[in-house]
């Protein structure tokens, strides 16, 4: 009985030690405190197959630009603690005339701009980073339409934790606008 | 023949005492100068182990000028300020720290009494050489404002009533205790330019500026130039703590509805004690942040890392968005100190901080490296992702990850994480040799 006993404390004692996985979802939660997700856990995995509705090419027209996005799911992804699974996104945009003003199609997935963070309720929150000389970074959130799956929304949420040391660092820096739009644009799946 | 012998023998003789008395008239220029050399300097100052460096140094030179004050005037009892007719005097028991100008001339002030109350400070000066002393009311200013509530402060404290003063012929030796003055540091040069007092006329006399000779004190041999010692960063962060103007911003900042803005806000510091508010860039749908004045004037910043906020749009089940804000200093906000430290040209960057508060906490960096360390170029689009990717994607707290970033990514040397509680409790946060955040307190 006692060798049962104690071979249970130690099992369990190498279970708390285990390395663990949480959700999505759940990497939502713990990226809301400041102790940030615990040491213990080094996988976050998409357990409810919810990146896949964004996976592929989506188009959409905002303030006169066309945009196309182009999301990849990745699996264990990344050289930190943790290994996620998460969308890449790669992005061309054109302006009115059909010039194209920005284009990381090619741009290496170890130093992608726009990569994906965690589920927050319906929304898959993922951030990119722009001409950050202008501090242009920050969260996107993408939602796709109860009523139309091929459909989605998309905006983006400006970081304010920013600093500027020098006027010359970004000389329209009040008339700066930044590539995604602050207000929820919709795409469509192609 | 032999008149002809007789007479170049005389000349030879003549000559050679012409040189002899060239060779000594030089020897005597020679050790004018050196006897020149040796006494125009301050004995008083001549080296750290002097009889006037009573405790081990540490107030040498608020020793020094006391010493002089009181020892010219009992050599000359006739010219000492009247003390019986007026309540005017100098304490003698407390000093600011020393104080350096840019041609490395030391200053220390003195409160300067009427009765119990401080009414001014005297200001004492000597130059690099420690051959040229002053004693004068310095030029009013913020400087010496602050030197003047530092002193009251602490008189107030320990209030000397009449009859207690110290020094002089009958009174007790005075014990000297260093009041830090907020504002002026090591490289600063202090505007200390000889003034009139603000508010009273004293028609007080000081002894003679100028040379070790009126005071008797001649016979330091120059010594060595004395480098000041970099204050440590927790001796800076007490004196930053104690500081009321710089606790008045903490406070404008450290509550709710200022971390709950949507924006930023926060203050630069300058060499001189003056906070400005940091520029809000104007607001535009996209762009938003600080301007920190990129300047050798700036000392330090402080801003907030604002509380999670709603983004304004929620989703189709009507769920508010939230953005969590990173609550710990940036590769950014770093590159903003390091900017500030290269403006250094003593090699002493103790005083300068950048300051973050937030729900978190309030903390600050300081940097502690050398010139060599000196790193910049840490705000571009790269670092942005490098960070931002970091912290979200690593496990552990953000000091971890902050202390890690920085040891790994940014390889930098001589960054000190300090978190400053609201208790007045100083704790420095580094990574020890497991990669773990340890808390190491300052000395009280």
């Amino acid at each position: 009985m006692k060798n049962i006993i104690l071979t249970f404390i130690i099992l369990l004692s190498f279970s708390c030690k285990a390395q663990s996985t949480i959700s999505l979802e759940q990497a939502y939660e713990y990226s809301k405190s400041d102790d940030g997700i615990p040491e213990t856990v080094t996988s976050v995995k998409d357990i409810n197959n919810r990146l896949n509705q964004f996976v592929g090419i989506w188009k959409g027209t905002y303030g006169g630009k066309s945009y196309e996005f182009h999301f990849e799911k990745k699996l264990n992804f990344g050289n930190y603690s943790v290994k996620w699974d998460q969308l890449i996104g790669r992005i061309i945009v054109k302006n009115s005339s059909g010039v194209i003003i920005y284009n990381n199609l090619s741009e290496p997935e170890e130093d992608i701009s726009f990569w994906g963070k965690n589920f927050q309720h319906r929304s898959y929150v993922m951030h990119f980073v722009g001409n950050y000389d202008c501090l242009e970074s920050g969260d996107v959130f993408i939602e796709t339409l109860p009523s139309n799956p091929n459909q989605m929304t998309l905006y983006y949420s400006q970081d304010k934790d920013g600093l500027i040391t020098s006027q010359s660092q970004c000389p329209n820096f009040s008339t700066f606008v930044s590539l995604l739009p602050k207000d929820k644009m919709t795409l469509t799946k192609q | 023949m032999k008149k002809t012998l007789f007479l170049t023998l005389l000349l030879s003789i003549a000559f050679g005492l012409l040189l002899y008395s060239c060779r000594t008239e030089d020897e005597a220029v020679v050790s004018e100068n050196r006897n020149n050399t040796e006494s125009a300097s301050f004995q008083v100052f001549k080296d750290h182990s002097s009889q006037y460096a009573r405790r081990g140094g540490s107030m040498f030179y608020q020793e020094g000028f006391r010493d002089l004050y009181l020892s010219y005037y009992k050599d000359h009892p006739e010219e000492a300020p009247d003390a019986d007719s007026s309540d005017f005097h100098i304490d003698f028991r407390r000093a600011s720290q020393v104080l350096y100008g840019a041609d490395s001339t030391r200053y220390v002030l003195f409160p300067f009494m009427k009765g119990n109350e401080v009414k001014y400070v005297v200001a004492c000066s000597v130059n690099n050489n420690h051959d040229y002393v002053s004693f004068y009311f310095p030029e009013r200013n913020k400087m010496v404002d602050n030197a003047i509530t530092a002193f009251s402060l602490a008189s107030r404290s320990n209030a000397m009533s009449r009859g207690e003063r110290c020094g002089f012929e009958g009174e007790p030796p005075c014990e000297i205790e260093e009041i830090t003055i907020n504002g002026p540091t090591n490289e600063v040069t202090p505007t200390l330019s000889p003034g009139t007092p603000y508010g009273f006329d004293p028609d007080y006399q000081f002894p003679p500026s100028g040379g070790c000779g009126p005071y008797n004190n001649c016979g330091g041999g120059g010594g060595t130039p004395y480098q000041p010692t970099p204050i440590t960063p927790c001796q800076r962060l007490k004196d930053q703590n104690a500081n009321t103007d710089y606790q008045a911003k903490i406070e404008s900042l450290d509550k709710n509805s200022v971390l709950s803005q949507k924006k930023e806000t926060g203050y630069s510091e300058n060499k001189s004690g003056t906070f400005t508010d940091l520029e809000q860039s104007e607001s535009t749908d996209a762009s938003d942040g600080l301007q920190v004045p990129d300047s050798p004037d700036t000392k330090g910043y402080i801003h907030t890392h604002l509380n999670d906020y709603e983004t304004g749009n929620t989703d189709a089940n009507g769920n508010p968005e939230i953005k969590s804000p990173i609550r710990m200093f940036s590769p950014a906000d770093v590159n903003t100190l390091m900017v500030l430290a290269g403006h250094i040209t003593n090699g002493d960057y103790s005083h300068l901080y950048g300051t973050m508060v937030s729900s978190y906490g309030n903390y600050t960096i300081k940097f502690t490296g050398t010139a060599a360390d000196i790193k910049t170029g840490f705000k571009g689009e790269t670092w942005r992702k490098k960070y931002a990717k970091y912290i979200e994607k690593e496990n552990g707290t953000l000091e971890a990850k902050f202390l890690r970033f920085l040891k790994d990514e940014m390889n930098v040397q001589g960054i000190e994480l300090y978190k400053i509680k609201s208790n007045g409790t100083i704790k420095k946060k580094s990574l020890n040799s497991n990669n773990n955040v340890q808390s190491d307190d300052c000395p009280q």
